[in-house]
């Protein structure tokens, strides 16, 4: 279980204002449960990992557990450019004090489950983000944690990496639980029985996930409404709303193109981009 | 097969960072190179040949008792450890951004790692040059050890302790680090590596003892060589400097430990 209690972070902004990702919040987490973190960009959603996985402490209250917890598993995975991802595999398994004989049987897995191949050895900073996503999640399947953090993680990398992502999310969550950030809903619903929503620096959770979900969307709504009330300079958001739906159907037929092509793939999880709120 | 992660204690914990982050360290600080490690050695030889030519035809040999080289090896070492650590703690947040996410990795590690890098290899590379020195006949004493090892230890943490403190202000008031960048220049010429400080008029002298490097380099000096003295050098000046540095460097650290894992 992890148990955030009264947590507050902010941000300086320029100016000297403070920008309130979480306002005295507190939550319990409970373990052997796959949560989805749900909420507009900039609502604190990674720093909200960042902080359960102890890379960065709030300005007041505390977040506290007897469970061992990933580091969070994303784009930033976490490694350092110069070095190549041998080079920073040897340095995680050295920090946790890993013996030799597990150093060699984690950088085997690593090495199969990856395929990176002769870039195993070259520096991160030469890495796509999809390798070094693969590089990071392939690490940290080898460790036994109670909670995997998982920021962003599927977004980014290709078909067989997502494949054999949904096939490790399945696996862990046999034993241990997922904190799973992810702008694609259909991702969330897959991995997650239940949802935290963040937005304005509180945080609400959701026992059943579609609950969640449905919070979400109704807020997205909610937001646009504001947005199409506001006294705006007419014109110029007519304009704008031209434009933006002459860009909608192009993207909607390149969707469309892009699903007809790969039909006879099967893909593990369907990205239905309606689905997808940025 | 999943490992599962082993608490350490807080002591072995804390080793197991500093040594990887050392590893890291020589990695990337020497990888690149063909001779590696060799580079601890040349890199100060170097320096100290280019100076020695440039200053060797002026100076004749009126260093007194010890061969100019060697004199000036000495206090340049010591002084590189000094501007070597505050240099060094400029980048060590930036250059390891990216392993500040694991929960073990607190971000004075890097700093530390950094300090232990370079005490490691300035003293090893002075250890090795005596050594050097004895083969070519020049007579150091074995007699005065704990001095030597009070001057490097008190260097160290004088430029330690200053690196952590500036190097947190650099990281707020970003052009303080150009400043100390050249602020850092004229120590080669004040704090008494090119020339002994007896050398210098007494009424410009006692201007430049308030400097600790002269103190901890002219102590070295007279450690090494029991015939070569100077007068006015003690180790307590620069031993409460070198504690109101690495105080003020702690606390600095501790007050703002969080604002540093903001990214």
């Amino acid at each position: 279980m992890i148990k955030i209690d009264h947590v507050t972070k902010y941000y300086p902004l320029k100016g000297g204002k403070l920008h309130y990702v979480l306002k005295d919040v507190s939550l319990e987490i409970p373990s052997n449960h796959s949560i989805g973190v749900l909420g507009p960009n900039g609502a604190g959603k990674s720093t909200l990992l960042r902080m359960i996985g102890g890379a960065e402490a709030p300005n007041s209250g505390s977040i506290t557990s007897t469970s061992s917890i990933s580091w969070p598993l994303g784009l930033s995975a976490g490694f350092q450019g110069s070095l190549s991802g041998r080079q920073n595999i040897l340095f995680v398994c050295q920090i946790n004090g890993l013996s030799k004989a597990e150093t060699r049987h984690v950088i085997e897995q690593v090495i199969e489950f990856t395929q990176l191949g002769p870039y195993f050895d070259m520096p991160v900073k030469t890495y796509s983000s999809g390798m070094r996503a693969k590089l990071g999640f392939g690490l940290s399947i080898n460790f036994d944690f109670d909670y995997y953090l998982i920021d962003e993680l599927t977004s980014v990398g290709d078909a067989t990496f997502r494949e054999k992502a949904t096939l490790e999310f399945e696996r862990i969550k046999q034993s241990s639980s997922l904190i799973f950030v992810a702008h694609n809903l259909n991702v969330l619903r897959k991995s997650c029985n239940s949802a935290l929503f963040l937005r304005n620096g509180d945080a609400t959770y959701y026992e059943d996930i579609e609950k969640g979900i449905a919070a979400y969307q109704a807020y997205i709504q909610e937001k646009k409404g504001e947005s199409a009330h506001k006294p705006v300079a007419k014109k110029a958001a007519a304009k704008k709303t031209i434009a933006e739906k002459t860009v909608v159907k192009k993207s909607a037929l390149h969707i469309a193109a892009k699903k007809t092509s790969h039909s006879s793939h099967i893909t593990p999880l369907p990205l239905s981009k309606n689905d997808t709120i940025t | 097969m999943a490992i599962k992660i082993q608490h350490h204690s807080p002591w072995r914990s804390q080793v197991l960072v500093i040594q990887a982050l050392l590893q890291r360290e020589f990695i990337t600080r020497f990888g690149k190179y063909k001779l590696g490690v060799i580079w601890v050695f040349v890199d100060p030889l170097l320096s100290v040949l280019v100076i020695g030519l440039l200053l060797g035809p002026f100076r004749g040999s009126s260093s007194g008792e010890i061969p100019y080289a060697f004199f000036l090896l000495c206090g340049f070492m010591l002084l590189s450890l000094c501007t070597g650590s505050i240099t060094a703690s400029l980048g060590a947040i930036a250059s390891n951004q990216g392993l500040l996410v694991f929960k073990k990795v607190q971000p004075l590690d890097p700093f530390l790692a950094r300090f232990v890098f370079q005490l490691v290899t300035v003293s090893s590379a002075l250890v090795i040059f005596c050594l050097i020195a004895v083969w070519f006949g020049i007579e150091l004493s074995a007699g005065h050890l704990f001095e030597v090892v009070t001057c490097i230890l008190l260097t160290w943490m004088i430029g330690s302790g200053a690196g952590l403190y500036l190097s947190i202000a650099a990281l707020k008031v970003k052009e303080l680090e150009k400043i100390i960048t050249y602020g850092m220049r004229p120590l080669m010429f004040i704090s008494a590596v090119l020339y002994p400080i007896d050398a210098i008029p007494p009424a410009y002298a006692q201007y430049l003892l308030y400097n600790p490097l002269v103190h901890t380099i002219e102590s070295l000096r007279m450690a090494l060589f029991p015939i070569y003295t100077v007068d006015r050098v003690n180790l307590y000046y620069p031993a409460a400097w070198a504690i109101i540095a690495f105080a003020l460097g702690m606390m600095s650290y501790r007050n703002n430990r969080h604002f540093l894992t903001q990214r």
